[in-house]
């Protein structure tokens, strides 16, 4: 008996000192970065979190449709861009403000996404993972494909929320849309954690995703649970893409990328982990905008492929995984 | 109080269950025996929706179920202990517990906290262990863990699959002891189990299945003097 209780202390504590070592590593990433080169450092850790705080999201859209169902959902890159697109859209082309184009077009984007989920996924109830996961890369061609044809191939570009003008601070220079992207990662993060963490239907979901029989035995619906899960995934996905839009512009193809960094990101910190995708994906935003000031900037995308290599080699699980990976 | 009618169940062209008709009264113990891959637990699954039946009725209080969703079911008061416990592992007993009245988590919250204390007197070791990793408990612990995840739902019938696999002769009679207890209290009890010893033991009234079909029946204690029933399965 003692022994037992020994165990699940030192599981715990094994955990504590993971999630500690991860601030570390994304302390000792932003202290190499502003060693480096003066303000010149400072300014490549503000971007590369602003642009880490995207990834987090996507990441965060990734792991919610992965804790809850299995599934890997490789459109949720074009949930982002069609948010972006749409807000586009809504402001620019129409002409509505900017808080009601948001909602407009994260609203579209998560119906889209419940409307898949019940349209395609529901319905194939008892396939194989693998089998969804391909459906998924089906629907992401899809979209991009109705994108293109909807705003052609040209890049656009959207206004900020609140005003252009770059603030100075040591040298560097933020815009001011980065506020809200940090300000508006940092409460979905909280958000999300402490709905799968603290409330009863979060943990249900959860429930759903490592044992769906015994879920469903104590009353849990797996497929309310799966349709939560693609609506709340869609949902983060398209204002991810909505507020990185004016610093980055917003294209049919944006989607793609962001996606397997956003992947690339949850894989790091730890698929199925809400904090993991924070830590993941400001570890990529950093090291990635490191690497484009130190190399030429084409190499900068390839830091996202590199880091799913070592990290399935090293630590399959991600930084802040769980092995059964059951935890958001 | 549950009524199967002629049920037959397959998984993909292979009949696990042909035409099975039980009847379990309320207030009793009902036991189902047999050898392992007879059908008992498809038999199990069927009536709480986990599998779909492709013939026969499944009525509970008058009221047809028969492939209603595992979740509908639960909330009609029949609450399941898996076969291999199977309990949240990665979470805490607690949470374990509270899952298990995910269907009333609408209603008033004090009554399901009086429910966690009572499942607490019924298996002391949880209270000890109510911020433990499921995972991490033994397989007693488990079980226990997994019947009281169950009751609260506050069920009317509870079904029980294989609660003494894999389990230490004392721990095996102490749960059916709390088995004992709770019907006592009134709850009625359909009991799957391999050890036909202890499950006709604790019934009133048992059934022997045999490649998917129902061999025998009659109450416990006339089973457990039957010669048949003692040379294949009580050795």
């Amino acid at each position: 008996m003692r022994k037992v209780v020994f165990r699940g202390m030192k599981a715990d504590e094994k955990r504590n000192r993971v999630l500690w070592c991860s601030i570390a590593v994304v302390a000792l990433v932003i202290a190499l970065a502003l060693s480096l080169k003066g303000s010149k450092g400072l300014q490549w850790v503000i971007s590369g979190l602003t642009v880490g705080s995207i990834y987090a999201l996507v990441a965060m859209g990734f792991s919610i449709i992965y804790a809850s169902t299995r599934v890997i959902n490789f459109a949720q890159g074009e949930f982002s861009m069609l948010g972006g697109m749409l807000m586009y859209t809504f402001s620019s082309q129409v002409g509505l403000p900017a808080w009601l184009s948001f909602i407009l077009a994260v609203t579209v984007v998560t119906a889209l996404g419940a409307g898949f989920e019940r349209a395609v996924i529901h319905r194939m109830e008892g396939a194989s993972v693998v089998a969804l996961i391909i459906v998924t890369i089906g629907f992401s061609i899809f979209i991009r494909a109705v994108a293109k044809w909807i705003w052609g191939t040209d890049p656009v570009k959207i206004a900020a929320f609140l005003g252009e003008e770059p603030l100075r601070f040591l040298g560097a220079s933020i815009v001011p849309q980065s506020f809200w992207v940090f300000g508006f990662t940092a409460v979905a993060v909280i958000l999300v954690f402490l709905f799968f963490n603290r409330t009863l239907p979060g943990k249900g979901m959860r429930a759903a995703a490592g044992n769906p029989d015994a879920a469903s035995l104590v009353g849990v619906s797996t497929s309310t649970s799966s349709l939560l899960a693609w609506t709340m995934a869609a949902a983060l996905g398209a204002a991810a893409g909505i507020i990185i839009a004016p610093i980055n512009f917003a294209a049919y193809s944006f989607g793609v990328m962001l996606g397997l960094k956003g992947f690339a990101a949850a894989i790091l910190g730890g698929l199925g982990s809400a904090p993991g995708a924070v830590v993941g994906g400001l570890i990529l935003g950093v090291l990635e905008i490191m690497t484009a000031g130190a190399f030429p900037s084409g190499y900068k995308d390839a830091v996202a492929f590199l880091i799913i290599i070592l990290v399935l080699l090293v630590r399959p699980q991600g930084l802040l995984g769980k092995p059964e990976g059951e935890k958001v | 109080m549950l009524q199967v009618d002629k049920l037959s169940t397959f998984y993909g062209n292979i009949q696990a269950l042909r035409d099975v008709s039980i009847t379990v009264r309320r207030g009793s113990i009902t036991t189902i025996v047999g050898a392992n891959g007879a059908g008992k637990t498809t038999l199990l699954r069927t009536i709480s929706g986990l599998i779909e039946a492709r013939h026969g009725l499944v009525i509970y209080e008058g009221q047809d179920i028969t492939n209603k969703r595992p979740n509908r079911i639960v909330r009609k008061g029949i609450s399941q202990v898996p076969q291999g416990r199977q309990v949240f592992g990665g979470m805490t007993v607690a949470e374990n517990l509270s899952l298990g009245a995910y269907v009333r988590r609408y209603s008033n919250r004090v009554e399901v906290e009086q429910d966690k204390d009572m499942v607490f007197e019924l298996f002391p070791v949880l209270e000890e262990r109510e911020k433990q990793v499921a995972g991490t408990l033994s397989g007693g612990e488990q079980q226990m863990l997994a019947v009281g995840r169950a009751l609260m739902s506050r069920p009317k019938l509870l079904l029980l699959d294989e609660p003494s696999m894999g389990l230490a002769p004392k721990v095996i009679q102490s749960i059916f002891r709390t088995f004992f207890k709770l019907h006592e209290q009134g709850l009625t009890i359909l009991l799957v189990e391999q050890d036909a010893k202890i499950a006709l033991e604790t019934a009133d009234y048992g059934y022997v299945m045999r490649t998917g079909k129902i061999a025998l029946e009659g109450m416990a204690g006339e089973l457990l003097e039957n010669d048949e029933v003692k040379k294949i399965y009580l050795g």
